[in-house]
């Protein structure tokens, strides 16, 4: 990762946007994103997730306020030479995919790099070993899994090495296996160290996984926290719809009935209760 | 009875070089009433075997008789438009199936189209969009202009509109927000506990549907695989995990854990994080005795 003298990927001042000037959708967001973290961007449907996602990705342009990604402000003439640095995988699947084969879809982002052929075919090659689809190149996108799919996503994505990385609800079309499997790649970039990354998402163990929680609502800014203060936090939570996983919320109503155990699988949980059970 | 299945089959492009089998031999029975969930892996026939529910696919082999419709193959049934209003469907994405300029003119759509006067369709849309959890100042919107989630929940509200005695839903919850999704599993345990409604169900996430669903289906590879209530599923969920792909969820394994060391595997399972601390707090509020001298593991 090239760093900047700031050290941050991205630092909003006062963002607004609008579609129409009815309907604000995002008022006066003012934040910074180290470069290296992992953030999870959460709110209710309709709070303007993706649309800051695509400010961010420079999609959309700032109606006020500005954005600056790694050092320099995204503005009309800078954008060109930003958005290479920065890698968006979207929601569905199927809206992604533009090769007529996973080789062609990885390589595709590369040809519009003007790439000597030798480092494509290399990075085509290297990338999809990475997400392990290497066995998937000759396929047709109809003869992938939504899971498979996603994961061609984001092997044309990282292929184009990019330093930051924004996921719209990237999991959200997933079924839960490949769900879990999404995610464990999403650990393992963060573990590089490479990546800068931003997830939009309602999934609370992605939300757990990441560094920080950037919560959203009515286009504001309603809190910047850890993902543990956040599910912490019932009046947060409800206010962002969202469900806290399955292990704090037994934890929290074990601790309203006075039983206190810091444990959250299952294994744990049953070798911490064990010992009470026993010693009654 | 709702909907019975004697041996049906099903292939895609049947009678050519590229047939493709999606359903073998399927034999089941949903009584009128029933709210049952099916799940399965990717591919294994779910959204293929809702289609048949409403006439949308016919069987390629066997017979499929929905309240009083009886399709077999190889037969043309009666007209099936009745059926449809009376048989909802909502597909997988459904935000797909919107295609009017506002959210009003969407929902009175099917409405209108059978028979309802526009007064009537109005309320129906208005009432449609209240159980959805969306307000009335959506009704001028632009369906296409609203987030992800609200064009979800238009879509299925466009299907509550008709007021079907069936309701089949692909995956209704994915994309949704978590409350959302809670609260949509709740609207359709509520249609189906004070209205009657049969509900159907596809679900990847079991935990959302697991306390509403008094029938469980998971299907494998075009088979039906598994029949039968939660407390059934949960013993078998290791088998279905290894056997069917299908994802254990949270609730399940916590419940298997904590049942299997302390000695409860026998009761009837707590699927939610309030009802299993209930019944933890009661344990560990009994005095041990000569009858609780289950000795498990040792801590």
């Amino acid at each position: 990762m090239t760093m900047n003298s700031t050290g941050l990927a991205y630092e909003l001042q006062q963002v607004s946007f609008s579609y129409d000037p009815e309907h604000p959708v995002l008022s006066d967001l003012s934040f910074s994103i180290p470069q290296g973290s992992w953030i999870s961007l959460v709110g209710p449907n309709g709070c303007g997730k993706s649309t800051l996602a695509r400010l961010l990705g420079g999609l959309l342009a700032a109606n006020a306020g500005t954005i600056i990604v790694e050092g320099t402000p995204l503005l009309k003439e800078t954008v060109q030479q930003i958005r290479p640095r920065i890698g968006m995988v979207f929601q569905n699947p199927d809206n992604q995919f533009i090769g007529a084969t996973v080789e062609e879809d990885i390589a595709f982002g590369l040809e519009g790099r003007c790439l000597p052929r030798e480092e494509m075919v290399e990075r085509v090659h290297r990338y999809a070993e990475k997400l392990e689809i290497g066995h998937l190149l000759s396929k047709h996108p109809s003869e992938l899994s939504g899971g498979q799919k996603q994961r061609v996503a984001i092997a044309a994505i990282l292929a184009l090495e990019p330093g930051i990385l924004i996921f719209d609800e990237a999991s959200s079309m997933l079924d839960e296996r490949a769900r879990g499997e999404l995610l464990a790649i999403l650990k393992e970039m963060k573990g590089s160290g490479r990546y800068t990354m931003i997830s939009i998402t309602h999934d609370a163990d992605e939300i757990l996984a990441s560094d920080r929680a950037i919560v959203l609502h009515k286009g504001g800014m309603a809190a910047d926290l850890t993902p543990r203060e956040l599910f912490g936090d019932e009046a947060l939570l409800d206010a962002c719809r969202l469900i806290a996983p399955y292990g704090i919320r037994l934890l929290n109503e074990l601790r309203k009935r006075g039983i206190d155990l810091s444990a959250e699988s299952p294994k744990e949980v049953a070798d911490a209760i064990w010992p009470l059970y026993s010693n009654r | 009875m709702a909907i019975v299945f004697e041996q049906v089959s099903f292939a895609y492009d049947d009678r050519s070089l590229w047939r493709q089998s999606a359903l073998e031999e399927i034999c089941l029975t949903l009584e009128e009433g029933v709210f049952a969930a099916v799940a399965g892996a990717s591919g294994s026939g779910k959204s293929t075997l809702l289609q048949l529910f409403n006439g949308i696919l016919r069987p390629t082999g066997g017979r499929v008789r929905v309240l009083d419709w009886d399709i077999q193959a190889g037969e043309k049934p009666l007209p099936l438009r009745h059926l449809r209003r009376r048989v909802g469907l909502v597909f997988q994405f459904p935000e797909q199936q919107l295609f009017e300029d506002t959210v009003e003119k969407d929902l009175c759509f099917g409405p209108l189209n059978f028979g309802m006067t526009r007064a009537e369709a109005r309320v129906r849309a208005s009432r449609a969009l209240d159980m959805v959890g969306l307000d009335d100042t959506l009704l001028g919107r632009n369906p296409f202009h609203l987030s992800g989630g609200q064009m979800r929940k238009v879509a299925i509200a466009s299907v509550l509109a008709m007021d079907p005695d069936v309701l089949v839903l692909d995956e209704p919850t994915a994309t949704l927000d978590p409350q959302s999704r809670a609260e949509l599993a709740l609207l359709l345990s509520r249609l189906h506990r004070e209205q009657g409604k049969t509900v159907i169900v596809v679900t990847h996430r079991l935990q959302e549907m697991l306390p509403y669903a008094g029938l469980w289906i998971v299907m494998k590879e075009g088979r039906l695989a598994f029949q039968g209530g939660a407390a059934e599923l949960v013993r078998e969920a290791e088998r279905l995990e290894r056997d069917c792909g299908l994802a254990v969820p949270a609730c399940i394994a916590m419940w298997n854990e904590v049942a299997g060391r302390l000695g409860l595997s026998g009761e009837e399972p707590c699927l939610t994080p309030e009802t299993l601390a209930e019944r933890l707090a009661r344990l560990l509020n009994e005095p041990s005795g000569p009858g609780v001298g289950h000795t498990g593991r040792g801590g």
